[in-house]
């Protein structure tokens, strides 16, 4: 009787055993199994893959202010022209400058930069060699742009 | 002097043997840290030192490293490179193919689609279902970006569920309806047409009334100079004009037909990839 009952805690005290065994052993192996695919998850690298084809919209260049201070009448008008001029006329015309920047954008540098008597100089200059047959040695040529770089110096 | 010059002699040699360098475990070590501080740069020139002195080829997953230096420092033709090596040297099957789509997402990076559907096509990939999914989804991006959008929604369909399946059709259709739609020929031949209809058509208003008015007030002058002066003056005077802003309108439609078509393109794509990106969560 007492080997029968010794029997059966044996088998009860071995069932609980395994059974905390697979209590233990089940979380354990789904901790690990969710591991891998989040880490094989992560692996596709969607995150890098999700800007690809980003489409970058043309923007028409604007006037920039370079000084602090606020603009006077003439500086006003030719903020006004060179906006008047690339939104409407220049947005519609084929791309016929060999440089960049646009003899527009020159000319708008150069007066912010020398004023208005050697800015008109120098934009004159720059209409006078904007042609195609520009001389490609003296210039740089950016592949990109498929322009000659002539920057206000 | 003589003194000096002992001293010296003994503290130089007693220097000499006691001085280290830096062996290669450490260089490593250190350059493993500065990885994961983010300091691409630092690691980057540790990672090269130990490449170059690891004879033995103790180090052989450090071209990875470098390939992911260079990668996070965005430059990607030397990530490239790396990544190449990285997959010769690598020594299971997994690891060169993960150096391969690493390699191929350097050329994503570029835009470069057709050097990595190159990389792609010449790859077996491990016969494991991450493997045959993460193939398939980098296959279709590449043909995506070269515009072979059929056979990249023959490779999406493999990689979706059926349930989803239905989803992902509409989504190429509806984008193949767009660019049949938008054809950038057809809207250049409607501004030849007649100026601004082509605009119109794309949807933006602004642009066909401003092509519109511009050409039309070209006319009107040269009507004014053909009644004023004559017909020679007057197309002499402003066939030009006329010739540079008609054709730049025609210019100009066809490049808001193509805008138009890259931004639908972007949709698209976001569309898939969130549908992608569901499948593979599912999947879990």
């Amino acid at each position: 009787m007492i080997s029968t009952t010794k029997r059966i805690i044996t088998i009860s005290s071995t069932i609980k055993l395994k059974f905390l065994k697979i209590a233990f052993l089940l979380p354990a192996l789904l901790l690990l199994t969710n591991f891998s695919v989040a880490q094989e998850k992560s692996n596709f690298e969607i995150d890098e893959l999700k800007n690809l084809f980003e489409h970058h919209h043309h923007e028409t260049p604007r006037y920039t202010q370079q000084s602090p201070k606020p603009k006077n009448e003439l500086e006003f008008l030719m903020a006004s022209g060179f906006n008047i001029y690339k939104t409407f006329i220049s947005s519609q015309d084929n791309p016929s400058c060999v440089f960049y920047p646009s003899c527009s954008e020159y000319t708008v540098q150069s007066l912010q930069q020398y004023g208005l008597f050697v800015g008109t100089l120098m934009s004159f200059d720059r209409l006078s060699r904007c042609h195609r047959l520009v001389k490609p040695d003296q210039y740089y040529f950016n592949p990109s742009k498929q322009r000659f770089y002539d920057p206000v110096r | 002097m003589k003194l000096k010059t002992v001293f010296t002699a003994i503290f130089s040699f007693i220097i000499a043997f006691v001085a280290q360098g830096q062996s290669i475990d450490e260089t490593y070590r250190f350059a493993e840290k500065q990885f994961l501080a983010g300091n691409y740069e630092t690691a980057l020139i540790e990672y090269q030192r130990v490449a170059f002195f690891d004879a033995e080829g103790k180090y052989n997953s450090v071209y990875q490293k470098i390939g992911e230096s260079f990668y996070a420092e965005n430059q990607f033709d030397e990530a490239a490179r790396n990544f190449d090596i990285a997959a010769r040297v690598a020594e299971n099957d997994s690891l060169q193919a993960e150096m391969y789509f690493k390699k191929a997402m350097c050329f994503f990076k570029q835009h470069n689609y057709f050097f990595a559907l190159n990389e792609l096509l010449g790859l077996q990939p491990p016969k494991s279902s991450y493997f045959q999914q993460k193939h398939d989804l980098y296959t279709a991006i590449a043909l995506f970006g070269i515009e072979e959008y059929e056979t990249a929604y023959n490779h999406l369909s493999k990689i979706v569920d059926e349930e989803s399946l239905p989803e992902l059709t509409g989504i190429f259709n509806h984008f193949e309806k767009i660019r049949k739609r938008f054809r950038p020929e057809k809207v250049q031949t409607m501004s030849t047409i007649f100026p601004g209809i082509g605009q119109f058509y794309v949807g933006n208003i602004g642009s066909g009334l401003n092509s519109l008015v511009l050409i039309g007030g070209i006319g009107v002058i040269t009507i004014y100079i053909w009644q004023s002066y004559g017909f020679l003056d007057a197309v002499l005077s402003m066939s030009s004009w006329y010739y540079r802003y008609y054709s730049g309108g025609i210019k100009n439609a066809n490049s808001l037909a193509l805008e138009k078509i890259a931004r639908e393109r972007e949709i698209t794509y976001q569309e898939i990839i969130q549908l992608v990106e569901e499948n593979i969560s599912d999947t879990e």
